[in-house]
């Protein structure tokens, strides 16, 4: 495993418990002290990074979370945070809010809706369904990888407000994948309880929900 | 007095259809020298025959679309509505031609194109083989059902009905095909009918691929029922009635063996039913009624070939052993992980090949001859290459050109709203995605 492959599965796993403060010298110290060390070694890793009474109470969590990600395949890493040594804190493109739009308000409701109706296994291996595919969706290289970021790391900010053809696209994937692993009959009911539950927020914002269908 | 006029219409209708030995005798003689009398009775019964095949688009239109999702129902009616129509026009330009005209060869018929003028018998003839030619394209539909382009599967349908159908017809039908001066078996078209939609449609959906969801990476394999179990019935039902007029309408007379080919027709589809039926136990499988209905089509369609050389026993026979070949054509093409939705590969294909070897193999006076049988293989196996090659040519070309298959995003809207902009059960659909509502508002795919 290369450098960069490995950060990006240190930060994968640390990226849902550490802010953006915090993260920027726990990566520069797992590059500088932790990164040619053996796997074992995270343990005291994570031991020196957890600087709170919170984050130490969760170290557990958070050393499983980095053994997880380093053993994950790279389609479900985050993309590489760049180099953060010295640095006292993440440029973290996600940082800052973006106000999203109509359609790409909507379009988050469906997916969450359509990912809730699933168990848990079902609903990683339609993300992965998605990420393997986003590169059908011929967006820029800086988009293509902070949507595959936010697909990761659903709870996340929307990077940004997308095209509704894209959107099309992505409801269609996440349909793709239903029909994939729980049949086509039951793809279009689940399609049907998502489109039903978001009809009012979509009345709400003003927006007609049959634009991303 | 209304006794009288009611019993001379009797007398009028019965003195028609079932000719008296005379006449069955005059009918005997229509080869050599046809009195107008023996031409008007077999008019009458071809024609009639002719309106009972063309009944058989109805039973195909409501078996498939009962077979298929809601949500592409207008697709699949339209299909065999409008394969129907174009079927009978380019069979009437081209067709009748290629497959009837002068044979020198005895590969291809060369005149008799569009015909406009001649015998009053030639138009009869013409009239039952446009039956016959719009049933051989409707069988593809229901297999390409769910996820093929509209125009794209017309352009198919323009092709077998102007093209493929007719030279294979003109090998084993035209009086001097190189099939039939072999003696070939082929009655009412277990291989030229039957198996050419059959070996078409495996054409077809090879190069379509499953619907979405059909058979997942795991190897789950989805089952995707029909929507509407009476239609399918009923579908079921009406086709074999207008298999009556199918095979006994062949004679292409009013003979006296009519009675013996429906008898015949008849046993077949039951036993194809209960074997379907009986094989699905035996299996431990459920007792379907699409299985079921399949069955006693297999049966229909293998006694076809048969159905006027074949003593009444043999014809259950092989209409048992057509229904067991149903039910295990469709696990066959499952395993393979062929979708075919409503198994017209194994109803038509499948039991076409076995139908037409059977009509060698118990071919009344003259049972297992070997080279009778050796030349039914031959015929079999010559229909299989020239159809399922052309036909993967033919749906190969319309792929690269206007391409075979819809977006996953039809798919998903379903071909009700992205082909023909309609839904079928408008009231119904208050639970769906789309309603109609919705459709003016849908973004143009």
């Amino acid at each position: 495993m290369d450098l960069v492959l490995k950060r990006r599965a240190i930060y994968t796993g640390l990226k849902p418990f550490l802010n953006a403060a915090e993260l920027a010298p726990a990566l520069s110290l797992w590059e500088s002290e932790f990164s040619a060390k053996p796997t074992h070694a995270l343990a005291s890793f994570v031991t020196r990074s957890c600087t709170t009474d919170d984050l130490r109470r969760i170290r557990t969590q958070i050393l499983s979370a980095l053994i997880a990600a380093l053993e994950a395949p790279e389609s479900l890493l985050l993309s590489d945070p760049g180099s953060q040594v010295g640095r006292l804190t993440m440029s973290d493109a996600n940082a800052h809010k973006v106000v999203l739009d109509a359609k790409n308000s909507i379009f988050i409701a469906l997916s969450t809706r359509l990912w809730t109706a699933v168990d848990e296994m079902t609903e990683k291996s339609i993300i992965d369904f998605i990420l393997r595919n986003i590169a059908h969706l011929k967006l820029s290289s800086e988009h293509a990888s902070n949507l595959k970021d936010w697909f990761i790391n659903r709870n996340a900010l929307f990077p940004c407000n997308f095209e509704l053809a894209t959107l099309q696209k992505l409801i269609n994937l996440n349909y793709i994948a239903l029909c994939e692993y729980y049949g086509p009959v039951k793809a279009d009911r689940l399609l049907s309880q998502a489109t039903h539950a978001v009809e009012a927020e979509a009345m709400r914002l003003q927006f007609n929900l049959h634009d991303l269908l | 007095m209304q006794r009288y006029i009611r019993l001379l219409l009797a007398s009028l209708s019965l003195a028609l259809l079932l000719p008296s030995p005379a006449i069955a005798g005059a009918v005997g003689g229509a080869v050599s020298h046809p009195t107008e009398s023996t031409i008007a009775i077999n008019s009458v019964w071809v024609v009639l025959a002719g309106a009972l095949v063309f009944l058989m688009q109805a039973g195909f239109a409501m078996l498939e679309t009962g077979m298929s999702r809601s949500k592409n129902a207008v697709n699949i009616m339209m299909k065999n509505y409008m394969d129907l129509c174009v079927g009978s026009v380019l069979f009437w330009l081209v067709g009748y031609g290629l497959m009837f005209g002068f044979n020198p060869t005895g590969w291809l018929g060369t005149d008799h194109f569009a015909p406009s003028y001649g015998e009053d018998w030639k138009f009869t003839l013409l009239f039952f083989h446009i039956m016959f030619a719009s049933t051989a394209a409707t069988i593809v539909s229901g297999a390409m059902a769910e996820r093929t382009n509209y125009l794209s599967y017309l352009f198919g349908a323009i092709g077998i009905t102007a093209v493929i159908y007719p030279v294979l017809g003109s090998w084993i039908w035209n009086s001097n095909g190189w099939l039939k001066q072999m003696g070939f078996i082929d009655f009412a078209g277990s291989t030229v009918v039957h198996s050419l939609g059959g070996w078409c449609a495996l054409a077809g959906v090879i190069l379509l691929g499953p619907r979405l969801g059909r058979f997942s990476a795991t190897g789950t394999i989805h089952q995707i029922p029909g929507h509407n179990i009476g239609m399918m019935g009923l579908g079921g039902f009406i086709l074999w009635f207008g298999w009556f007029g199918f095979n006994a309408g062949s004679t292409l007379e009013a003979s006296t063996n009519i009675g013996l080919i429906a008898l015949n027709t008849q046993l077949s589809g039951a036993a194809g039913a209960i074997s379907a039926l009986l094989t699905s136990v035996i299996l431990r499988k459920p007792i379907l009624i699409s299985s079921t209905v399949n069955g006693s089509i297999a049966g229909l369609v293998a006694i076809t070939a048969g159905c006027a050389t074949m003593d009444t026993p043999y014809a259950a026979l092989t209409g048992c052993i057509g229904g067991i070949i149903s039910v295990l054509g469709v696990l066959l093409l499952e395993k393979v992980r062929i979708d075919d939705v409503v198994g017209a590969v194994s109803v038509h294909g499948f039991a076409g090949v076995w139908g037409t070897l059977a009509a060698g193999m118990f071919l009344k006076g003259n049972m297992f001859n070997g080279d009778q049988i050796i030349v039914q293989l031959i015929g079999i196996s010559a229909t299989f290459i020239w159809v399922f090659f052309a036909a993967l040519i033919m749906y190969g070309l319309i792929k690269v050109t206007f391409g075979l298959r819809v977006s996953t995003m039809h798919e998903q809207r379903g071909l009700d709203i992205t082909e023909h902009g309609e839904i079928a059960y408008p009231e119904f659909t208050q639970h769906a995605a789309y309603k109609t509502e919705n459709l003016p508002h849908l973004q143009k795919l």
